[in-house]
């Protein structure tokens, strides 16, 4: 049987990379002693496929794997199985039984939405954050250099990698962004492009971060990836 | 605690955080009762380095399962970590808890290699803490250390307060309890130091010293009134019952050794006369074949791994290896666990149980014939042949490796240019034998690769070799030379260790109390992480062994049968004059054979501990009729 199982990396495990993140769920699921498939192959390792990799030092609250076990277990009992091997900052909150040949989610996963707590110099009104994010939205294009590792800057224009900005909450804004083979924001990257047209935005720690999780854009809609729609056969 | 949110809001400005975060799986944060005794164990290197190492594994379970006691780690910060927690003023702190060094009972600190000394000086400084140990104040945690390389601590005797000598797991816990005890008493530190000085094993340095002549000689060591002259190492009696842990912590970052470790056995009696542990581990003691079994179990229960290692000083030599073996791979492969093996004798054999373990994927195989001739591995005692040799190295190809790394040391006694010169010849013939089966197997076979890998010989103590002279600068770059000029072609690679490096260890091994003041220059001059090649500089030795007017030379040199050893304060069971008969041996191209298999030699270690080898497949004699 085929899952797909939804979990929260929290804060302890903020600086676990995403590698060291499948290697810990194989471990996981060997310490729960669940039947998982394994590949084949001259080194046969547990079939399991995650979805798009979580930056180091950022919390989500909720990544996705598929997992394939050689049994037919009810959902709650896996999700009980896994909970009970794993460190407390590694949660496994929902577990869907899906057909064995789906899109896998790393190509159907294209959204994530982080929602960041913002310091101000001077203290905002919730009418003035909102007049920020709008003049913030409304440029015409929101370029930021792109640092990367091994290989030279390159600019580029995130208006088009940001689907949809709210304010949320007093001092509390949320981006749905581009994540996966589409493309990449990174929150530290929003960060400059907003201390950039508004300085009165202190720089944020990577604790006032959260990645709500990870989506399937469906025309103005965010969808969790087990939503009946993307696990139909 | 009150660090925690600095240190996470911070960590991402450096490489790895993961190594200072901790939160692994089977880590144990107990509660801070103000009763129970706080003791932080400390490796002097990065974290993944100390997270392989077995000894403090075996230390924080042992410590943790007492109820009034408990353990949490801390590992040697990187040095941009360093720099971070310099600006942010945070100090060294543990893994589990997040309390600072100062809060702890006791600093016990794990000696693996003389390289880490200043991460020790640096650790200290982290902490808050005065280096010298008459520095200190009563209140500060007590430093201990202990592990391999305590048989000769005297170049940091005087930053630690009191070292244990041998193997933790026999004593540990009883002196830990005594110190409680003393302490709960509101004795003084010299005081209960004092009193921790009539245990086995515990040796207070502050309690001993040394007296130098006008050369520079030692005259004589000598102790505070009322102390034992020298202190005895201690053993474990019984390997088979001593506690031994299963629920490993399991890293997140990757280590050195992600895998169930398993020590198989405990010491070496094939005598190989340059070898530290093998001296200093004596005599062997094997785990039995059903505990490792349930030891195997239980820890692959606890931990997830997908591997289980069997370790010793010499694997094979474990006298039901192959048994051991098949019941592993029996038992474990159809649950996908891979088992590897770790020092590889070089024979037949060896290669035979490789290729159990080893049925699917043939990765390199190592083999440390050590020397070039068979000559110069007579006179070290390595008790292996030519034959031996090439037919393992036949039988490796012969059996799908295509990738064998060869050990040499240069540096040797006795060695010249031939032993040199029989090195790369041994490589050739070794490449040329499986060039020669690759061409006529008819299975596919990758391109042969032999590496070679030389390091240079460091005279260690308590060794045959410990009056042995290093090799000076100039001998062993014209070695290195050599050997890189004669090993040389797509089929081989060649690696050396830093001759500077080399020799700066040489003097660390089998230095004096006179040193202590130019470890502290070095590492007041930037000294970190100097077993790492790219953090090694030499220029910061030479100006810190000018500044104390300390020649390095006159610690590598020849020393006198008649000497008097700075490290002779303790005392590892093996009479000086058994080392030095085999010095002899050892010019004279004797040999002597393993006594699991042959007569006593008297090294005196089983008389002098009232211990017995530990054998599970009996006597080797016995096992072959």
């Amino acid at each position: 049987m085929n899952y797909r199982i939804k979990f929260a990396k929290l804060e302890d495990l903020m600086y676990i990379s995403h590698l060291e993140v499948i290697k810990t769920l194989r471990r996981i699921i060997r310490r729960a002693e669940l039947p998982a498939a394994f590949s084949q192959g001259y080194n046969p390792r547990i079939n399991l496929a995650i979805g798009p990799p979580l930056a180091v030092g950022l919390i989500s609250k909720g990544e996705y794997f598929d997992l394939e076990l050689e049994v037919d277990l009810e959902p709650e009992q896996l999700l009980a199985d896994l909970n009970s091997a794993s460190p407390e900052d590694l949660r496994f909150l929902e577990a869907v039984k899906i057909p064995a040949d789906i899109r896998s989610l790393s190509s159907l996963v294209d959204t994530a939405i982080y929602t960041i707590n913002f310091n101000y110099r001077e203290a905002k009104s919730l009418e003035e954050e909102k007049k920020m994010l709008e003049e913030f939205m409304n440029q015409e294009e929101i370029m930021i250099v792109r640092h990367r590792r091994k290989k030279s800057d390159r600019k580029i224009d995130l208006k088009e990698r940001i689907f949809a900005a709210k304010i949320k909450a007093k001092n509390k804004w949320e981006f749905a962004v581009v994540t996966g083979s589409r493309g990449n924001v990174r929150p530290e990257e929003l960060n400059r492009a907003l201390r950039e047209k508004h300085p009165e935005i202190k720089e944020f720690s990577p604790l006032q971060v959260v990645r709500e999780g990870v989506f399937v854009k469906d025309e103005e809609k965010f969808k969790p990836p087990y939503t009946e729609k993307f696990i139909g056969s | 605690m009150q660090f925690k949110k600095k240190i996470i809001e911070n960590l991402y400005k450096i490489s790895s955080p993961e190594r200072y975060t901790g939160n692994e799986w089977n880590s144990i944060n107990k509660e801070w009762d103000p009763e129970s005794l706080k003791v932080a164990l400390a490796f002097p290197d990065v974290y993944e380095i100390g997270m392989s190492h077995l000894g403090l594994k075996i230390l924080y379970h042992l410590i943790n399962r007492e109820e009034n006691m408990l353990a949490e780690r801390v590992y040697a910060p990187w040095q941009d970590m360093e720099e971070l927690m310099k600006e942010e003023e945070i100090p060294l702190y543990t893994l589990e808890s997040y309390h600072e060094i100062k809060d702890f009972d006791i600093l016990g600190f794990t000696l693996q290699y003389e390289m880490s000394y200043t991460n020790i000086l640096n650790m200290l400084d982290l902490s808050g803490l005065a280096l010298y140990a008459s520095e200190r104040e009563d209140a500060d945690p007590l430093i201990i250390a202990g592990g391999s390389t305590v048989f000769n601590s005297e170049p940091i005797a005087d930053f630690i307060d009191l070292f244990f000598v041998g193997e933790a797991e026999s004593l540990i816990i009883e002196l830990l309890n005594e110190y409680q005890n003393l302490k709960a008493e509101a004795l003084s530190k010299d005081e209960i130091l004092k009193k921790l000085n009539k245990m086995p094993g515990v040796y207070v340095p502050s309690l001993y010293g040394e007296e130098y002549g006008n050369n520079g000689e030692i005259l004589a060591l000598n102790s505070a009134e009322g102390e034992k002259a020298r202190v005895k190492k201690q053993v474990v009696k019984k390997l088979d019952r001593a506690f031994y842990p299963t629920d490993f912590i399991v890293p997140y970052r990757d280590t050195v050794h992600e895998r169930v470790v398993l020590e198989i056995s405990r010491g070496c009696t094939r005598s190989c006369r340059f070898c530290a542990a093998g001296m200093a581990y004596r005599p062997v003691r094997e785990r039995s074949v059903e505990r490792l079994l349930d030891l195997a179990e239980k820890a692959l229960k606890s931990t997830g791994y997908d591997e289980i290692s069997l370790t010793s000083l010499s694997t094979v030599d474990y006298t039901d290896a192959k048994n051991l073996i098949q019941k592993m791979t029996e038992r474990f492969s159809d649950r996908m666990i891979s088992i590897s093996l770790s020092s590889l004798r070089v024979d037949k054999f060896s290669v035979e149980l490789a290729e159990e373990v080893n049925k699917v994927r043939k990765t390199g195989l190592t083999f440390a014939p050590e020397a070039g001739t068979q000559r110069l591995r007579d006179v070290i005692n390595k008790n292996i042949s030519e034959e031996d040799i090439y037919s393992a190295a036949r039988s490796a190809f012969e059996n799908g490796w295509s990738k064998i790394k060869l050990y040499f040391m240069i540096g040797l006694p006795t060695e010249t240019m031939e032993d040199v010169r029989g090195i790369a010849e041994m490589a050739q013939k070794i490449r040329d034998l499986g060039q020669e089966i690759r061409r006529n197997t008819k299975q596919r076979m990758r391109r042969i690769e032999v590496s070679v890998s030389v390091s240079t010989f460091v005279p260690k103590v308590f060794t045959p070799f410990q009056w042995h002279q290093m090799d000076d600068i100039e001998t062993i770059i014209k070695k290195h030379d050599y050997l890189r000029d004669n090993i040389k072609g797509r089929s081989f690679s060649f690696s050396w260790n830093d001759p500077e490096l080399s020799r700066l260890e040489g003097v660390l091994a089998r230095g004096d109390r006179r040193l202590a003041d130019v470890i502290v220059s070095a590492w007041e001059k930037g000294s970190r992480f100097e077993g790492w090649h790219e953090c090694f500089k030499p220029r910061i030795w030479g100006e810190a062994f000018r500044e104390n007017e300390i020649e390095p030379e006159e610690y590598l040199r020849e020393r006198g049968a008649e000497e008097i050893f700075s490290w002779e304060k303790l005392d590892i069971g093996i009479p000086k004059t058994f080392l030095l008969k085999e010095y002899k041996n050892a010019r004279q191209e004797v040999l002597i054979d393993d006594c699991r298999t042959a007569e006593c030699h008297g090294c005196a270690v089983c008389g002098n501990f009232e211990v017995d080898l530990e054998l599970v497949g009996g006597r080797r004699d016995e096992l072959q009729n």
